[in-house]
């Protein structure tokens, strides 16, 4: 039951207390149980105990009522005691004692806890103690009255509401008893404090200027009168009147004159707050001088007839509280009628007050019920609301039952009612006043009241009612909407309802001040009250300062009883104060919200403060980017709250919140290396540190008592900014023979261009790179973690978190320095293969939990949004449990997932004989030398070597069948440095574990290589057993992937014999295509060295005979400088014609040979180091085509000389020696000294120029004549010339060519 | 005398703060706040904001009038067409005010009320009050205007233009 519902007044106050030994969970257990399931007893439930007939309160009179209870662990503050019998629902009227029957054995612990609560509590109608019992089958032991109660721990169970029925039923035969004796007293005192108002100069102009300013703050008061009663009061005792008490029964005197006269118009006076205060004040002053002077019998009277008004509201109440609502009502009317004429203002206000909570329940509980008259709202006649009001009502009755007609009359008589309620409350009785608890109390109830009115636009439904009445809202519709929209929503009908801002003005005046001199208990009651009504009104904002009021307030007190108990010691200093004040409060306020935490997320969220949930989440939470409220209050309201919870002590409370106003001063955001700009931070470094400080002590403080899962979040969400694996090098460095292969080398994935525009657009970026990682192999990893705050924060896990093949990593312990990019190395390791995907890091900081961060490479931070689209507390984020959370990607930010493949294990390979190659070689120029090159495995995998490449061709591979011979040919073939292990020899190059493979190299000394490589290309083969496997499963190319071993060379090469200017000129000899090929050798060498040379397209054994030459082979002194000779052929290679200048100069520099020999040592000079001119390549270089021309005679053979005017045949021979196609030109010309002058020396038939096609291929040659008659004697030269025809446009693409023949004829002359 | 000017804008953020006193009747024009006010204060305008929402579709007008008090502190507000809201706090008397959540405050000695009695804010409702304080809102509005104009003013941006808050100072000591 609410403290502050509307109907309160009517509530039964029980104070439940544990009685001897019993469990802590146990009792509150069992308030609990009370609580929710026995507070509303309707009377035709409880049995009736005795058929007296002065047994008024029977419960069969009035079987409709029912009797409100509420139960509470806690006693009421002093000062809400004294008010008793004047608001008579505060004192506990029924205690329950309650006794754990499994703890408690002897029944005489039980007399004497029965006699405690005796004598503890004397003033209560009625003491009960109530046993728990396991089951109701235990022999029950029956001393006293106890009333047991069986299954306290199962909800629901019936026992608990028959013993609640039981001890109803005792107590309204006590009430009963209370009643009698409260109606026999005379009058009763009316509590209060002097008023204050009385105490000051200014207390007119004051007193008229609060209502008008709304001034929440009753001015304060040095000294406060003492209470009245006096601390003996049984409840028949009667007070004798105070002297104090005799002021006010002139004003009385003086006003029922007139009071009586006209009530109507009084009230109507009444009903304006500012007049009764006024008037009655100024009646106070006039007592002061005419007290003396009165004192007449009539005064006396007076006094009699308002003590007995005062009595009858005092029973009115208990007729009330015992359920008898309709009898309530009847002598509520009578008496407050009779206490308003006699001005008895506070009395009046009660007992209309009184009547509207009778009302209330009659209406909710579906009596009829006659609203009085005294209750109608008194107005101006002629005011529109009242006759708006008749309309209304006129049209309510027509269309409706009596009783909807009295509940519509009620409805609108409430705002009214409460208004004057209010004032009188507000009003003086002589120099008393009622205290501000009071007030504030009943202003709080009445704005409950209004609240829920508008909420129902002013109309009582019988939903509504029941929220009034019972706190509990219909199950069959939702929470009712808090009151959203005002102002011309409101009908015709409620014209007098109240727009939540009046409400809200009447609330203020509720709000405690220092000077109000509250119990700290009552303040807080009371704040809390306000905040639910704010909230009631949906006056968000308002409820948010009241609970920080609120939550303030609660620090101070908790930390004073903290102080206390660790004076008094072995009470824990929070647990002290928790059963009354603290947690008893904070559920009343939090009711709607549900819990601390919640009312804590709730207040936080109305001011914009961004919490972390405060549930553990795998993955750091992110909140709504669009910053709302104002920074500077988020703070201080966080302060507020981390201090509360410290007070508490709520270690999970003070991490959560500390964690929040870290992230909310920090930057949020993934900031940016360059400018440190983004990183700003509201605190500075010591506030910083100190929040850290806070985080770190809260932890430890809690692990100290054993509290081992209290933990913080990390407060920066964007913690991991980069994964990065390096990849291996060296000798562990992975290959992907794809790519080798593609590409031959190494390949480069970066883009090749410096500044490429399209990079950036869709489908041109660069493929994502994808890592490898070997099993059972470890590799670095490198994490890059921000930290803009200055607090340096231990690392004590760093993990990678992959989507598939699990990586488990290692770290050496780090330390995250204050501001900025720390890169943590880290060793990962898989443990099994297949493809992984790294989706981020599993981070676990010093003191906080241990969560999933994802990688958030690109800087971000926040945007305010461009555009307004909420008006007010709309456009903040949504409370931050469940639905208002955001992962990176609402916030626009693509997290990276890293993607890695895990290789089956992959073998290493060691070179062996390391020894061989420490030592660098020497070689001559030119020299060839066998090298081997041991290789072992060193891992566990078989391995298979499947390619041998080096980098230069000084060393060569050689194959098996080469090793034997050690051939020293050196082709196109051999030097191009890369063999490719066949199949069988991939068999061959197999190795097992730990095995060794010797593999052969030559090495060929060349000047200016110094150093050169061998790469082993290789991996794993872990089939190898298996001898029946196909091909392509026994081929080491099943894997993608392999390693590389590369085996440096080192050596010094030093010259020995040197070959210079090579020359190539036309034999002499008869024969055409003979060539004598000439160049220098010299000896470099300190020692004599033998050479033999040879080559050139003819070949040695043929030409030795023809030609002489010169020092083929010999031997040659230190430094010495020898020309050779040698003789060649052109065109032996007949392909020859056509290649370019380069090749041709390769391909015969190739055919030349020099060899030497000196002190064992031997080998070939390099010859491509030469070059060879121009025009020799032109004597080099053979034509397709061969060319002969002979003198044909036909009938007589040649005649030498030739008769001048004899005609001869030539006769041009064409033999083709390539495979030349296409058309030939063939002339024949004279060589004359004198150009131009052919036709005097010779005469042609046609002309000397023929086209004719090519010679076929295998054919002996072509045939074409010529026929010319000599015109002058003597030698006649003819050349005949072959070359390409050229047709048409053709050009010509290839390398001109042309064949030339020579031909000298002797002519005679006169013969 | 003292007065607390703020700017709100939509989504409950302060754009612009100013603290000052009053200049009539000899007063210096300096806010004589204590020193927990500075954030009561705050907190009292947020709380008000509440009433401005409520307020503001009941009236036509841009000037609200007194919407809020908060013990001796009286709120009035300007609602602007952007939703951008002037509110303005004024305490007659600083010192006496006491924040309730704060108990180390010295307990407050009572305004002589003789001295404050012709100054706006001892009558918060009053016809003179409500006028002074609209000829000021406008005079606020009319700055703000030209404020906002600026192309590189962003909504919902602090205001921290040293010429608006001359404009407001001086219209401040204008009216109030």
């Amino acid at each position: 039951m609410d403290h502050f519902a509307p109907v309160a007044p009517s509530h039964v106050r029980a104070l439940v207390l544990p009685v001897g030994r019993i469990e802590r969970d146990k009792f509150l257990r069992f308030v609990q149980r009370l609580q929710t399931e026995a507070s509303v007893v309707p009377l035709s439930d409880i049995e009736q105990k005795t058929h007296d007939e002065a047994f008024f309160l029977s419960p069969k009179a009035f079987p409709q009522g029912s009797l409100l209870y509420r139960f509470s662990p806690a006693a009421p503050s002093e000062q809400q005691q004294q008010l008793s019998p004047f608001e008579l629902f505060r004192e506990p009227l029924l205690v329950l004692g309650v006794v754990d029957a499994t703890q408690e054995d002897g029944q005489e612990e039980l007399g004497h806890a029965a006699a405690y609560l005796k004598e503890k509590h004397p003033r209560v109608v009625q003491r009960q103690l109530i046993v728990l019992k396991e089951d109701e089958n235990e022999l029950a032991s029956r001393i006293g009255n106890e009333i047991n109660v069986a299954n306290v721990e199962h909800g629901n169970d019936p026992s608990l509401r028959q013993a609640i029925c039981e001890v109803s039923a005792r107590f309204l035969v006590e009430l009963t008893t209370y009643a009698k004796a409260m109606q026999a007293s005379p009058t009763i005192q009316t509590p209060g404090q002097t008023a204050r108002s009385l105490q000051r100069t200014t207390s007119l102009r004051e007193s008229e200027k609060r209502p008008s300013t709304g001034h929440a703050t009753p001015p304060p008061s040095g000294s406060v009168s003492s209470p009245t009663d006096d601390g003996s009061p049984a409840p028949t005792s009667r007070v004798p009147p105070l002297p104090a008490t005799s002021f006010d029964q002139i004003p009385g005197a003086n006003s029922t004159s007139s009071g009586i006269a006209r009530p109507d118009s009084r009230a109507s006076d009444q009903s304006a707050p500012v007049k009764p205060k006024g008037k009655s004040t100024r009646a106070s002053s006039q007592d002061r001088v005419s007290v003396q002077g009165f004192g007449s019998s009539t005064s006396q009277e007076k006094a009699r007839i308002r003590g007995r008004a005062r009595v009858g509201i005092v029973v009115g109440s208990i007729y009330l509280m015992a359920g008898h609502w309709r009898e309530a009502l009847r002598l509520l009317v009578e008496h407050t009628t009779k206490a308003r004429s006699l001005s008895d203002h506070l009395w009046h206000a009660k007992g209309l007050e009184n009547m509207i909570v009778c009302m209330l329940l009659l209406a909710w509980s579906g009596v009829e019920f006659q609203v009085p008259s005294i209750c109608d709202p008194v107005t101006d006649r002629t005011s529109s609301p009242n006759v708006a009001r008749l309309t209304a009502e006129a049209k309510a009755a027509a269309e409706g039952t009596k009783q909807q007609l009295q509940i519509f009359r009620l409805s609108v008589a409430i705002p009214d009612m409460a208004k004057l309620i209010l004032s009188l409350y507000r009003s003086t009785e002589g120099s008393l006043e009622l205290p501000f608890l009071c007030h504030a109390e009943a202003t709080i109830r009445m704005s409950k009241l209004l609240a829920a009115l508008s909420s129902v636009k002013g109309q009582l439904t019988p939903a509504a009612l029941r929220l009034i009445c019972v706190s509990q809202y219909a199950s069959s519709e939702a929470t009712p909407s808090p009151l959203r929209a005002s102002g011309p929503a409101a009908a015709l009908g409620n014209a007098k309802l109240l727009s939540k801002v009046a409400i809200a003005d009447m609330l203020a005046f509720a709000l405690p001040t220092p000077d109000d001199n509250l119990a700290i208990s009552d303040h807080i009651r009371i704040l809390s009250g306000v905040a639910s009504s704010y909230a009631m009104l949906a006056l968000e904002r308002k409820k948010a300062i009241t609970i920080r009021d609120l939550v303030v307030r609660l620090t101070g007190a908790l930390i004073q009883a903290r102080k206390l108990g660790a004076a008094e010691m072995g009470i824990h200093p929070a647990a002290a104060i928790s059963m009354d004040t603290g947690a008893d409060t904070i559920r009343t306020i939090s009711e709607e919200s549900g819990g601390i935490n919640d009312l804590i997320a709730d207040v936080a969220n109305i001011y914009g403060a961004s919490l972390i949930p405060p549930g553990r989440s795998e993955t750091p939470i992110y909140l709504n980017p669009q910053g709302f409220g104002n920074q500077g209050l988020t703070i201080q309201l966080l302060g507020d709250l981390i201090n509360f919870c410290e007070a508490s002590p709520e270690p999970f409370g003070v991490l959560w919140l500390t964690s929040s106003v870290l992230r909310t001063a920090g930057p949020y955001a993934a900031i940016d290396a360059a400018p440190f700009k983004s990183a700003v931070n509201v605190f500075n470094r010591e506030e910083q540190m100190h929040l850290a400080t806070v985080i770190s002590q809260t932890v430890a403080a809690s692990r100290h008592l054993g509290l081992s899962d209290v933990q913080a979040t990390y407060w920066d969400p964007f913690l991991v900014r980069g994964v990065e694996i390096q990849q291996a090098t060296g000798e562990k460095a992975v290959i992907d023979r794809q790519r080798l292969n593609q590409a031959d080398g190494v390949v480069d994935p970066r883009n090749p261009l410096l500044y490429d525009p399209n990079a950036s657009r869709p489908g041109t970026a660069t493929t994502k790179k994808t890592y490898v990682l070997v099993d059972q192999e470890p590799s670095e990893c490198m994490v890059t973690l921000q930290n803009p705050f200055d607090i340096p924060v231990d690392i004590e896990n760093l993990e990678l978190v992959t989507d598939g093949v699990p990586l488990t990593s290692h770290h050496e312990p780090v330390t995250l320095g204050p501001l900025r990019f720390q890169q943590v190395r880290l060793m990962i390791s898989p443990q099994c293969t297949g493809p992984t995907k790294i989706t981020g890091c599993r981070v676990k900081m010093q003191g906080c939990v241990s969560q999933v961060f994802p990688i958030v490479p690109e800087a971000w931070s926040a945007k305010t949004p461009l555009t307004i689209k909420d008006l007010g507390l709309q456009s903040r984020p949504p409370r931050s449990n469940g639905e208002g959370q955001y992962d990176l990607k609402s916030l626009g930010v693509e997290p990276e997932v890293i993607d890695c493949t895990v290789l089956d294990a992959l073998p290493t390979l060691v070179l062996d004989n390391v020894s061989d190659l420490e030592s660098g070689m020497m070689l001559l120029d030119g020299e060839n030398r066998h090298l081997r090159l041991v290789l072992r495995n060193t891992s566990p995998v078989a391995a298979a070597v499947f390619e041998i490449k080096t980098t230069n061709d000084a060393l060569r591979p050689l194959g098996k069948d080469e090793v034997a011979k050690l051939d020293t040919f050196s082709g196109v073939n051999a030097r191009r440095g890369l063999s490719v292990i066949d199949q069988d020899d991939a068999q061959k190059n197999l190795m097992r574990p730990g095995e060794c493979l010797e593999f052969d190299f030559e090495l060929r000394g060349k000047a200016g290589v110094s150093r050169t490589q061998a790469n082993f290309f290789f991996c794993s083969h872990t089939d190898v057993d298996e001898e029946d496997t196909t091909t392509a499963a026994r081929s080491p190319a099943s894997g993608r992937y392999a390693r590389m071993l590369s085996v440096p060379v080192d050596m010094t090469v030093n010259a020995a014999l040197q070959v210079h200017n090579l020359e190539v000129t036309e034999s002499d000899s008869g024969k055409d295509d003979a060539l004598v090929v000439s160049f220098d050798i010299r000896n470099a060498w300190p020692k004599s060295i033998s050479y033999s040379c040879s080559g050139g397209y003819g070949g040695e054994d043929d030409d030795s005979s023809s030609f002489e030459l010169s020092d083929r082979q010999g031997i040659i002194a230190p430094g010495e400088i020898r020309r050779v000779f040698l003789l060649s052929k052109r065109g032996a290679d007949v392909a020859a014609f056509g290649v370019d200048d380069d090749v041709l100069q390769t391909s015969f520099l190739n055919s030349l040979l020099v060899r030497w020999s000196v002190d064992g040592r031997s080998g070939v000079v390099d010859m491509q180091s030469l070059s060879i001119p121009p025009d020799s390549l032109d004597f080099i270089r053979a034509a397709p085509v061969d060319v002969d021309l002979v003198v044909v005679d036909d009938e007589d053979g040649i005649k030498q000389p030739l008769p001048v005017g004899s005609f001869v045949r030539v006769r041009v021979k064409i033999s083709n020696r390539a495979q030349y196609s296409g058309p030939l030109f063939v002339q024949l010309q004279p060589r004359t000294s004198e150009a131009g002058r052919d036709d005097r020396r010779l005469a042609v038939a046609g002309t000397l120029q023929r086209i004719v096609p090519p010679p076929k291929e295998g054919d002996d040659a072509r045939l074409v004549d010529f026929v010319l008659c000599p015109l002058l004697a003597g030698v006649l030269q003819l050349e005949a010339i072959v070359k390409r025809a050229q047709i048409g446009a053709t050009r010509a693409a290839e390398s001109e060519w042309c064949c030339r023949k020579a031909l000298a004829l002797q002519v005679q002359g006169g013969g | 005398m003292s007065y607390y000017f703020t700017i709100i804008g939509t989504r409950d953020n302060p754009l612009f703060e100013l603290d000052f006193g009053t200049s009539k009747v000899g007063g210096d024009g300096i806010a004589r706040f204590r020193e927990e006010a500075k954030h009561m204060n705050q907190f009292i305008v947020h709380a008000a904001l509440d009433l401005v929402e409520e307020t503001q579709w009941s009236t036509k007008d841009l000037y609200l009038k007194k919407i809020d008090s908060f013990q001796n502190n009286h709120i009035h507000t300007f609602l602007t067409g952007g939703n951008v809201k002037f509110m303005l706090l004024m305490n007659p008397d600083p010192s006496s005010t006491s924040y309730s959540a704060y108990q180390t405050s010295p307990p407050p000695s009572r305004p002589s009320t003789a001295r404050t009695n012709t100054l706006l804010a001892s009558n918060p409702g009053s016809q003179q009050t409500e006028e002074a304080v609209r000829q000021f809102m406008f005079e606020v509005y009319e700055a703000w205007m030209k404020c906002i104009m600026n192309p590189f003013y962003q909504v919902n941006q602090p205001v921290t233009s040293p010429v608006f808050r001359n404009r407001v100072g001086m219209a401040a000591k204008k009216y109030l």
